[in-house]
């Protein structure tokens, strides 16, 4: 069971990571517009 | 250097040229809606039904804000989309070798690279991907990623054709039209083409075939648990093998090789990519594959004069590329043609060049063009090993990454990659005779020079850092298969390749493990919309400004002059900015290679 919840929150991580910097992008974008 | 490559280097450079207004033409009636093309009767139907189920307006347009969270929102879905088939591929049909789920670290490094129009593989497809995951995970990126390339282009183009104006376009309709009436069609002629030429496409198990001379190769020896095995001293322990068998690959290689190579997407249905004799089985289909890569890129220049009323335009940035694509295929084809100096000493020099990491059935110009082609292109199709290269044959598809790909460039990537230089060329052209630029009757002031240099400044910094951080890293150094200016080099092009999305790789990196893997994906995600975002706050900018009147002072964006500031402004901004991480790695390899010494 611990193996299982070891994978799952890598899982979490790596899907964190990606959207984590896609609303980077948007705050980017945001950002690229006040420049 | 024979007659016979010159007439083939001729007769691939004509095409290019044939292909470039015809397909312009038709690319312009695809990037304007209201336009017919003769597919209409077929695809409008199949058009109009698209946006009744995703509940788009396609009379609505975007302004360049809405417009990139269309992107973003478009791209996070599809790579989470792809993410979660990577790690439930055990689960899903069509995997008759019963792969397993791809780890954490590989599915986000992959899915972040297909997502990307990257293509870097850390992993051989052969052995990693069920047949579901190469036709619904990956094959279907790489017309996403394409048409998202081509959308932002035809974006930014009508930035700078429009006038006075809020919007430049609707994201979704400009993806499923580049999907329906331009990668769909194509892709589907090319791939029946590639079957001809002896490609595979079925769903049917690896064949296993008996070999009519057993070989036996010598392994290290591994223990009960799959461990391997060391002496006493650290050394591996070997044994030998006899090998009678052999797994032959099969699958639906040639609708998904159509894309990869139409999209310059480059991902490999096999770890030897379009060296392998399914995925590249005679001289024609490495013409025609190399034809696909660069004829979109190259259409898209049309599209740009047509676009902007101003043909000379287009065909000058056109020139511009096509100058540095033969200066690349050049030089590298005479360092791959003089080979390596310390094999003539030795006596073992293969007449002809070097022959190392090349196939057979293509040699030394075929895979010096391929090798030019697919980097000037954001492609990471090879059908040689680059890692393989002489120091300076290398160096030329490193450079061309370097550059931003924006020699024809990645469908779509390359056109505005190449804007961006056209802005800095008119800057500097303004700053030399002391008045405001001008493009195509805008002034160019200072958000839009922001904005350029902030597309561009973010590929050199990601490059830059993540190499000099990998360099001096435990993970990093545990990657590398050679020491010194070679193994810099391999990290360089590594970090370069995926900051670019171009996904070739130099090999000799082992590049799957956790870091190498999460690292290179963070790369390419800056890489892709680090430089999309700004670029799409450039044309808006671009779209609000008026028209002004040319006057005589006005700098002329034709013209050998203009063609010779663009490829000035190009090498000189990849030069000063790459040029010290170059000469510690393929430079200074290339004269310690003259010396004797090999890495």
């Amino acid at each position: 069971m611990p193996f299982v919840g070891l994978k799952i929150m890598l899982d979490l991580i790596y899907i964190g990571i990606a959207v984590a910097f896609f609303a980077a992008f948007l705050l980017y974008a945001r950002g690229c517009e006040k420049l | 250097m024979n007659a016979h490559q010159w007439l083939e280097l001729a007769l691939y450079i004509g095409a290019l040229v044939l292909v470039t207004k015809p397909l312009g033409l038709y690319l312009n009636r695809v990037l304007n809606p209201s336009r017919r093309t003769w597919l209409d009767p077929v695809l409008r139907p199949l058009e109009k039904f698209t946006y009744r189920v995703l509940g788009v307006d396609p009379a609505k347009e975007h302004g360049w804000k809405q417009y990139a969270f269309a992107m973003l929102l478009f791209s996070l879905v599809s790579c989470l989309f792809t993410y979660a088939i990577l790690r439930l591929q055990q689960y899903l049909p069509l995997n008759p070798q019963k792969f397993g789920a791809l780890s954490q670290h590989l599915a986000f490094n992959t899915a972040v690279s297909f997502t990307t129009n990257t293509n870097w593989q850390s992993y051989s497809g052969e052995s990693t991907m069920s047949y579901f995951s190469q036709m619904v995970a990956l094959a279907i990126h790489n017309f996403f990623s394409a048409a998202v390339g081509i959308a932002i282009a035809a974006a930014l183009v009508r930035g700078i054709a429009r006038h006075t104006a809020q919007t430049i376009g609707n994201f979704w309709v400009d993806v499923t039209r580049i999907m329906f009436y331009l990668l769909l069609p194509i892709c589907l002629v090319l791939a029946i083409f590639f079957v001809s030429q002896g490609m595979i496409q079925n769903f049917k198990p690896y064949t296993t075939a008996k070999l009519m001379e057993p070989q036996t190769i010598s392994v290290q020896k591994t223990d009960a648990n799959g461990k391997l095995v060391v002496d006493a001293k650290g050394n591996p322990v070997m044994e030998n093998q006899t090998l009678d068998t052999q797994t032959v690959v099969q699958g639906p290689m040639a609708s998904q090789m159509a894309i990869k190579m139409l999209g310059t997407n480059g991902g490999g249905y096999t770890n030897a990519n379009a060296a392998h004799p399914f995925e590249n089985p005679t001289p024609l289909s490495n013409f025609f594959q190399m034809l696909a890569l660069l004829c979109i890129g190259s259409a898209m220049t049309y599209h740009l004069g047509r676009e902007t009323k101003n043909q000379k335009h287009g065909w000058a940035v056109w020139s511009a590329m096509f100058t540095m694509f033969l200066a690349g295929v050049l030089v590298c084809w005479w360092a791959e043609a003089r080979g390596n100096p310390i094999h003539q000493q030795l006596g073992v020099a293969v007449a002809g060049g070097n022959m190392e990491g090349k196939e057979v059935r293509f040699g030394i110009f075929d895979s010096a063009l391929f090798a030019t082609v697919t980097t000037d292109a954001s492609c990471g199709a090879v059908n040689s090993m680059h890692d393989s290269f002489t120091p300076l044959g290398g160096l030329v598809p490193m450079f061309n990454i370097q550059t931003g790909e924006v020699i024809f460039g990645g469908v779509g990537a390359g056109l505005y990659g190449m804007l961006i230089f056209v802005i800095l060329a008119v800057f500097i052209a303004g700053l030399m005779v002391g008045r405001t630029p001008e493009y195509l009757g805008k002034k160019i002031e200072a958000y839009d020079v922001k904005m350029a240099l902030l597309a561009f400044v973010i590929l050199a910094f990601i490059i830059l850092g993540f190499t000099a951080w990998a360099s001096v890293s435990d993970w990093g150094k545990a990657g590398l298969n050679n020491n010194g200016p070679h193994g810099l080099s391999e990290i360089l092009y590594a970090y370069t390749s995926c900051a670019g999305n171009n996904g070739s790789a130099f090999a000799g990196l082992n590049a799957n493990t956790p870091w190498y893997d999460t690292t290179l994906g963070i790369d390419m995600l800056l890489g892709r919309f680090g430089m999309i975002v700004p670029l799409l706050a450039l044309a808006g900018s671009l779209a609000r400004k008026k028209i002004v009147p040319a006057s005589a002072g006005t700098f002329p964006v034709s013209g050998f002059t203009f063609v010779a500031l663009l490829v000035g402004t190009v090498v000189l901004v990849g030069a000063l900015t790459f040029l010290p991480a170059l000469a510690l790695g393929p430079i200074v390899e290339h004269f310690l290679m003259l010396k004797g010494n090999l890495f």
